[in-house]
């Protein structure tokens, strides 16, 4: 879920104490408000360069760990006690706090109780390169792979080709909700993707008979707007997205697939996969990296496990190359794969149109938008696809749009659109011989200009309203909707309560604080054994850290368990110092038990509670 | 995808080694050099001209003595999109490949060397050639058996390892003459510039006689292609002439294979018109007359003929009755397969394929390349047109309704007969009439694709008819009247498809064709294409009958010449006081109306 849709779903009371934060207040204006701030990547990049260490830290572990899958709290805090970054689980609390204040991290409850956090899904990317950027040098520039792979069509030409498969023919549903066999294979041979290209099939939906190639089309389809499913079939109707998606300049649509095939393909229990597909992005585009040195940097091991299988993909989906020599395997981005560069055009008026020549081919070069190659399937067979793809007017598609109503006027006007000329006399004759030749019915003239050469549904149970209305029909998945997998789902609001309370930034963060005497927040000082266990175990509970001294030795711990035998008893844990800059615990790599009779003067560390905290004892 | 472009780079270099040209940029010529040498033009309908880099342009590359290097840096430099990572390896590896097998003779054995030891192992490996090759002991060259000279060369090329053959041709019996000047008298060579860079490119530079110890190396394709290779011109460009020239720089016995009896007649008029030889040494070898001589001119249905019902190719024994030097293969698009075995035996020989279309509907050009050898030189038909070596034409397609009874026959017969009833449409002879009436006064062509048809028109008309069942004197008198002008016009089968020269004929009219053939389409468009005097335009029209399956087949019988930057007009028959706008309607009883002013009547 996006932060927009977060920001429109929450209450007014919550949208006012996150407009208050010190990170937020300054970027509101009468034109930006609170969600334009929230998801606003200069803000963010702001944040990351001036937010507390911990926040810093916090969030990093976040996207690192979750990503944007919603999680419990309590997974955030160091596993069995030890702590993962340092930082310990009461600092991690205060962090999460500290991330809701900002508007970067949100809380939810559901019906039954949990309570979750969530970070918007727009944002990952976002955090994701501030905080794990990945740091890979480059191969020099002349070098270039041996092995080097034939480059595959961008993603977006096999979807267009799919989608109009679907435009064509229609893709039926059976009684049970999967798509007729035939019709599918029709749209699998409608793509030049293999089966064994696509990652992580699980993702897709799992429909018998139904090549996954034909399923990745389907479920990005439905997920890009392109497709809708109707009572009995799945139709190529795109919606206003679907439609600004089509009218892009090809390198940012692809880019928007690009995020898309991430959000949709990738297994949502698997955050390091997402994590390694994320961290690729941040690699330059057209120069070779070697796989090794990537694997190397990957922020998790998993993401580095996980980073083979993604490239295979990219090289499938055509957004990279591949190649090897003597050294190793190496890729290299063909596209941005992470900001708009600065040549990016393909816009009709920017000049992103193809060429149509006198022996009925269309040269369609990359540049051109996908709407044009959407409405250029309508008339043309694609011959060949590389650097540039070769269409040709085909007569039976001709024939068949326009037994689904494509006048001949509008064959010519999606011709002279695509190519910014008039139509060459002998297209043009061969358009008037496919359509004249059968004698169709009356021309008619039913396609709408907003349609963009969209020609009507291929059936009737198109005109049917379906469920869903964001592509997700349930019927789809027979009860796995591709898209409800995600949480929350653009109707979470029923299944989920925003936690509109303003953030904790007190003792009341950490349960029983408040009935502590003060002292024990405040400074060292000896205690009575009891009470010094007492200590030891608020601290534990509270996964805060102590302070002690042992011998005249001032001691910071993040004690993990209290081991107990009869009347002793003694604390296990990890002494730490602070960096200096930034305050950030630098744990020992082992840990330490302290008996009750070692241990002095004691005070526990819990963040935000002792200002003196600052004067810690270097050990 | 959409990065490094650079708008102005005129080459758009793909992944699979095509390479489309823009003619509209400024360094399109700069550009165009380049693709020559390392490529090979595959269309131009247009503005984008299409060519394509395979291993063996590659290697004819590196036999002119291009490398990688150089080739790679232009091709980054003018490429609009950059090269496609594959294109870069693919390129860099033939390049590397160039050279490392050498065929040669030495010690009296015809001995395979390489470059690296391990290659030679490999090659010896492989399974195709396993057989033909004895690796010496040492592990330095091996032997070839020299029958298998021609195969081994087409195998190992297949599997993408081309071999510099330095063994040379045998030089064949020497046969002194010289070429003729264009006034008739001895004066020095006539050839055009395009013939004699063909010659070039066949045979190497001026004066290289490629003799057999080696010669043959020099001439940068030359060499790669082993003195043997494809000539492409368009019809009408003088192909006879490159056939001359290469003959008259070897100065060998020459045997000549053509399609037809016409043509072998045309040959040797040309051999005595243009060379120095003596009736006596030019000899027909055809089903009528069998004349062995120094330069012979025989038809491929001659020598595929079997002596009875199991008998063998009694003719075959011709490639060795002469010990010749050259053989050429006139119209090599259409040699049959039998020759093609033959020819792979002949790898001592040089040998010269002459064509306009190097396209078989069989697809079997990829033999022609292996056995004949590669495509040598192409001259693009638009090119000599500007440069008036062949005429000027319009093409213009006539679409013509059928009457009332085809068109009820056509809506009730099986797919099969369809196109044989939209092809003898009746009312295409009204249209030939019409544009022979247009055309008064320019000699014209009709040809067809079915007798019957031609027979019907030819009577209602009154045109000597020239069918495959003439006699061939009978025929050749006609085209005699014909040249002379004393014959306006002439109804001809498809045994005019190729090799009849009837250098004034101005105007044809294709009245039937056989189903998609883009090369026939071609060479009848080619029967009119020898330059006019004054410069008249040559018309080219093809009949079809107009909501049938002949608009499909014509679009694709039409798809060569457009490929080679022709344009058809599509018009529309439309009968007399349809269309009063009409030209032609004031004119004759008939007429053509443009398709795009208005759909006819």
């Amino acid at each position: 879920m996006n932060a927009r849709d977060i920001v429109r779903e929450l209450p007014k009371s919550a949208q006012a104490w996150l407009a208050e934060s010190p990170w937020t207040r300054d970027w509101l204006t009468e034109e930006r408000h609170l969600s334009d701030v929230l998801a606003d990547p200069d803000r963010a990049a702001r944040w990351a360069v001036g937010a507390p260490p911990l926040a810093r830290d916090a969030l990093a572990l976040i996207v690192k760990r979750f990503g944007c899958s919603a999680f419990a709290e309590d997974k955030l805090a160091p596993e069995g006690g030890r702590p993962g970054i340092g930082w310990t689980g009461a600092e991690l609390r205060l962090a999460v706090q500290l991330l809701r204040r900002d508007g970067i991290l949100f809380a939810m409850s559901r019906p039954w109780g949990d309570r979750l956090l969530l970070l918007p899904e727009d944002m990952y990317p976002v955090w994701r390169s501030l905080l794990l950027p990945l740091r890979v040098d480059p191969l020099p520039a002349h070098v270039w792979m041996e092995g080097c792979d034939a480059a595959a069509a961008p993603l977006s030409h096999e979807l267009i080709c799919a989608w109009a498969a679907i435009r064509r023919t229609g893709l039926p549903l059976k009684a049970s909700g999967d798509p007729r066999k035939r019709e599918a294979a029709g749209v699998a041979g409608a793509m030049r993707l293999q089966p064994e290209e696509i990652p992580y099939t699980a993702a897709l939906p799992a429909w018998e008979g139904v090549p996954p190639t034909a399923a990745l089309a389907v479920r990005l389809g439905l997920s890009a707007g392109m497709l809708r499913q109707a009572a009995d079939a799945i139709v190529a109707e795109p919606n206003d997205a679907a439609k600004r998606w089509l009218q892009m300049p090809a390198a940012a649509a692809e880019r928007y697939l690009l995020e898309l095939a991430i959000r949709c393909l990738l297994p949502e229990d698997r955050p390091g996969v997402r994590l390694a597909a994320e961290s690729l992005r941040d690699l330059a585009p057209m120069r070779w990296y070697r796989e090794q040195d990537i694997i190397a940097q990957m922020p998790t091991r998993e993401a580095a496990e996980a980073t083979g299988g993604w490239i295979r993909f990219l090289r499938a989906a055509g957004w990279a190359e591949t190649g090897s020599d003597a050294d190793g395997a190496a890729l290299r981005w063909t596209m941005a794969p992470a900001a708009s560069e600065p040549g990016e055009t393909g816009t009709i008026a920017d000049g992103g149109r193809y060429e149509l020549m006198p022996d009925l081919e269309a040269i369609v070069p990359p540049e051109v938008p996908p709407g044009v190659r959407w409405e250029l399937e309508l008339v043309a067979r694609r011959l060949s696809e590389d650097v540039v793809a070769v269409y040709r007017l085909d007569p039976d598609y001709c024939r068949r749009s326009r037994t689904l109503g494509l006048a001949l006027g509008q064959a010519e006007a999606i011709l002279e659109r695509g190519t910014g000329a008039s139509v060459p006399a002998a297209a043009g004759v061969a358009l008037r011989d496919w359509w004249g030749m059968d004698r169709p019915p009356a021309e008619r003239g039913a396609w709408t200009a907003a349609g963009a050469g969209d020609p009507p549904p291929a059936s009737a149970a198109a005109d049917r309203p379906a469920g869903g209305g964001d592509g997700s029909p349930a019927r789809l998945a027979r009860g796995r909707s591709p898209d409800a997998r995600r949480v929350p789902a653009a109707s979470a609001s029923e299944r989920y309560v925003w936690d509109s309370h303003p953030p904790l930034l007190s003792l009341g963060l950490y349960p029983g604080a408040d009935g502590i005497p003060p002292g024990w927040l405040r400074q060292p000082a000896l205690y009575h054994a009891s009470t010094r266990r007492e200590l030891v175990e608020r601290a534990i509970g509270w996964r805060a850290a102590l302070r002690l001294n042992r011998s005249g030795e001032w001691i910071d711990l993040i004690p993990e368990r209290l081991l107990t035998g009869g009347e002793q008893w003694r604390v296990e844990g990890r002494s730490f110092v602070r960096e200096a800059a930034s305050g950030r615990p630098i744990c020992a790599a082992g840990t330490i038990a302290l008996g009750a009779e070692e241990i002095g003067e004691t005070m526990i560390l819990l963040p935000g509670a002792a200002p003196a905290s600052s004067e810690r004892p270097i050990s | 995808m959409t990065l490094s472009r650079t708008n102005a780079a005129p080459i758009i270099a793909q992944s699979d080694g095509t390479l489309l040209l823009d003619e509209r940029l400024p360094s399109f010529e700069e550009a165009q050099e380049l693709l020559r040498a390392i490529a090979e033009l595959r269309k131009r309908p247009g503005h984008l001209h299409t060519y394509r880099i395979t291993p063996v342009t590659i290697w004819n590359a590196a036999a002119s003595g291009w490398t990688a290097g150089r080739a790679l840096g232009e091709l980054r430099a003018l490429s609009r999109y950059g090269v496609p990572g594959a294109l870069e390896r693919e390129l860099a590896l033939q390049f590397a490949r160039y050279g490392q097998l050498r065929l040669g003779m030495a010690g009296g054995e015809l001995r395979l060397t390489a470059a690296d030891p391990r290659l030679l192992a490999d090659i010896a490996a492989l399974k195709s050639v396993s057989g033909w090759l004895s690796v010496g002991r040492d592990g330095s060259h091996a032997v070839v058996r020299p029958e298998v000279r021609g195969w081994l060369k087409r195998e190992l090329a297949l599997a993408g390892y081309p071999v510099v053959d330095e063994a040379g041709y045998r030089s064949g019996q020497p046969l002194p003459l010289q070429l003729r000047g264009a006034g008739g008298d001895d004066a020095g060579p006539m050839l055009r510039g395009y013939q004699q860079a063909a010659v070039d490119a066949l045979l190497g530079g001026a004066g290289d006689t490629g003799a057999p110890d080696g010669g043959a190396s020099a001439g940068g394709i030359g060499s790669a292609a082993g003195g043997s290779g494809v000539v492409v011109l368009p019809c009408g460009a003088g192909k006879t002439w490159v056939g001359i020239g290469a003959l008259s720089r070897l100065a060998c016995e020459t045997l000549i294979l053509t399609p037809n009896t016409v043509s072998v007649t045309q040959w040797m008029r040309e051999l005595r018109r243009a060379t120095t030889l003596g009736d006596e040494q030019i000899g027909a070898y055809t089903g009528t007359s069998k004349q062995v001589r120094p330069v012979t001119v025989a038809t491929y249905q001659v020598l595929t003929s079997r002596g009875g019902e199991h008998g063998g190719y009694s003719h075959w024994p011709l490639f060795q009755d002469r010990n010749w030097g050259l053989i050429i293969y006139d119209e090599v698009h259409l040699l049959p397969a039998p020759v093609f075995r033959l020819t792979a035996d002949l790898q001592a020989t040089r040998r010269l394929g002459l064509t306009a279309t190097l396209v078989r509907e069989d697809g079997r050009e990829g033999d022609v390349f292996a056995l004949v050898g590669p495509k040598v030189y192409e001259a693009p038909w638009k090119s000599l047109e500007r440069e008036g070596w062949i005429a000027e034409a319009s093409c213009c397609e006539v679409r013509v309704p059928l009457d009332a009874d085809s068109a009820a026959r056509y809506a009730e017969a099986p797919a099969r007969a369809r196109s044989r009833i939209a092809g003898e449409n009746p009312r295409k002879a009204e249209v030939v009439r019409a544009l022979l009436d247009r055309h008064e006064g320019e000699q014209a062509l009709v040809i067809g694709q079915y007798l019957d048809q031609l027979r019907r028109v030819a009577g209602e008309l009154g045109l000597p008819l020239v069918t495959g069942d003439m006699p061939h004197g009978e025929r050749q008198t006609l085209f005699d009247r014909f040249n002379r002008g004393e014959i306006r016009a002439l109804a001809l089968s498809k045994v005019a498809n190729f090799a009849v020269d009837l250098p004034d004929a101005a105007v044809a009219v294709q009245i039937s064709g056989s189903f998609g053939s883009r090369q026939e389409e071609a060479q009848r468009l080619g029967r009119i294409l020898r330059p006019k005097r004054g410069g008249t335009e040559a018309s080219f029209y093809s009949l079809v009958s107009d909501q049938t399956d002949e608009v499909e087949y014509a679009r694709r019988r039409q798809q060569f010449l457009v490929q080679q930057g022709y344009r058809y007009e599509v018009s529309r028959w439309a009968e007399a006081g349809a269309d009063r706008h009409s030209r032609a309607a004031a004119e004759a009883r008939a007429s053509v109306v443009s398709a795009h002013g208005g759909d006819g009547p």
